[in-house]
């Protein structure tokens, strides 16, 4: 009867470790594709020349100019950050659009870490990325992005890391 | 104990067992789908960004459109991540507007995409096949 019992927690908790790594692929998938299917899909596309692209470009943290819906001519600072670890719940993700906050707080398991790429490919240094001249060569961001799910322990906690790139062809028009 | 006891005991305890095989066995392959499925979709991040590098460098006027073919006719580069090695393979081939291949330089060229990985146990991961790629079609547009 003890076995039984024991099997049965077993059970339960090896369900609800299961049923984590399937939100861990959909939140991976959903926070990747709404950064990279609507904040970042219209980088450069109608921006005036007098308005930067990139006015913050951090290893953890991007602002950028640029149109969000179709339809809509304003065009938006989005910034996208994460800040140091909370605990117990791990680094809060924040997009805010024009000073709004527009999702967040999203706990991830590290920082969201950004890196920044030129017209050729080559990765740009943080200190090019430090003036104004340095961020407008910025022609693709590569994102890496780690999810958890369950309680946040970085000893025991099941976490998965997401790379994807993001070109903006706009800019390069 | 009597015999009949004996033998319920003994039943239950082969049923037991039988049971929890079963139950593992499930868990297991659910594991194995779930390290497949984040892997797959790993996969297809990294298709998407192919095309979009294949885009870019054509609209960035990097290369022309002939330059295209060339430069991706048969490109293979690995992308190690996460403890996971993926190779992506690259074929371009003139076509026409269905995609169909014309054997000759034309106004429209296809790009088909296959990538593999090996996730450390079980089968290699494929996203896209040599007879089922994943495919990108990009016309000539004068640029």
């Amino acid at each position: 009867m003890v076995t039984m019992f024991t099997s049965m927690i077993t059970i339960q908790e090896n369900n609800m470790i299961l049923k984590g790594e399937m939100q861990i692929i959909t939140e991976l998938e959903y926070i990747s594709n709404m950064i990279d299917d609507y904040y970042m899909d219209k980088i450069g596309y109608e921006l005036p020349s007098t308005t930067e692209a990139f006015p913050v470009a951090d290893q953890n943290e991007v602002w950028f100019n640029a149109k969000l819906d179709d339809g809509d001519n304003n065009i938006y600072l989005v910034k996208i950050s994460t800040s140091g670890e909370v605990l117990p719940y791990g680094y809060p993700m924040n997009i805010v659009v024009t000073g709004l906050p527009d999702v967040g707080p999203i706990y991830l398991a590290d920082n969201l870490v950004f890196a920044y790429f030129d017209v050729s490919g080559n990765e740009i240094d943080s200190a090019t990325l430090a003036s104004e001249p340095g961020r407008a060569t910025i022609r693709s961001i590569q994102i890496e992005m780690v999810v958890y799910q369950g309680e946040y322990n970085t000893d025991t906690m099941r976490a998965r890391t997401l790379v994807f790139t993001k070109y903006f062809p706009n800019l390069a028009i | 104990m009597a015999y009949g006891q004996t033998m319920l005991v003994l039943l239950a305890i082969l049923l037991f067992s039988t049971m929890m095989l079963g139950y593992y066995n499930n868990l297991f392959r659910w594991y194995d789908m779930h390290n497949r499925e984040f892997s797959r979709l790993q996969a297809l991040k990294l298709a998407e960004s192919v095309f979009q590098e294949i885009e870019f460098t054509y609209i960035a006027d990097l290369v022309s459109f002939s330059e295209l073919e060339s430069a991706w006719s048969d490109s293979t580069r690995a992308v190690p991540l996460t403890d996971v090695n993926y190779t992506l393979n690259v074929e371009s081939s003139w076509c026409d507007s269905l995609g169909t291949d014309t054997g000759s330089a034309s106004n429209f060229l296809r790009f088909d995409l296959r990538i593999s990985c090996y996730p450390g146990f079980g089968d290699t991961i494929w996203v896209g096949t040599a007879t089922d790629p994943l495919q990108k079609l990009i016309a000539d547009m004068g640029i």
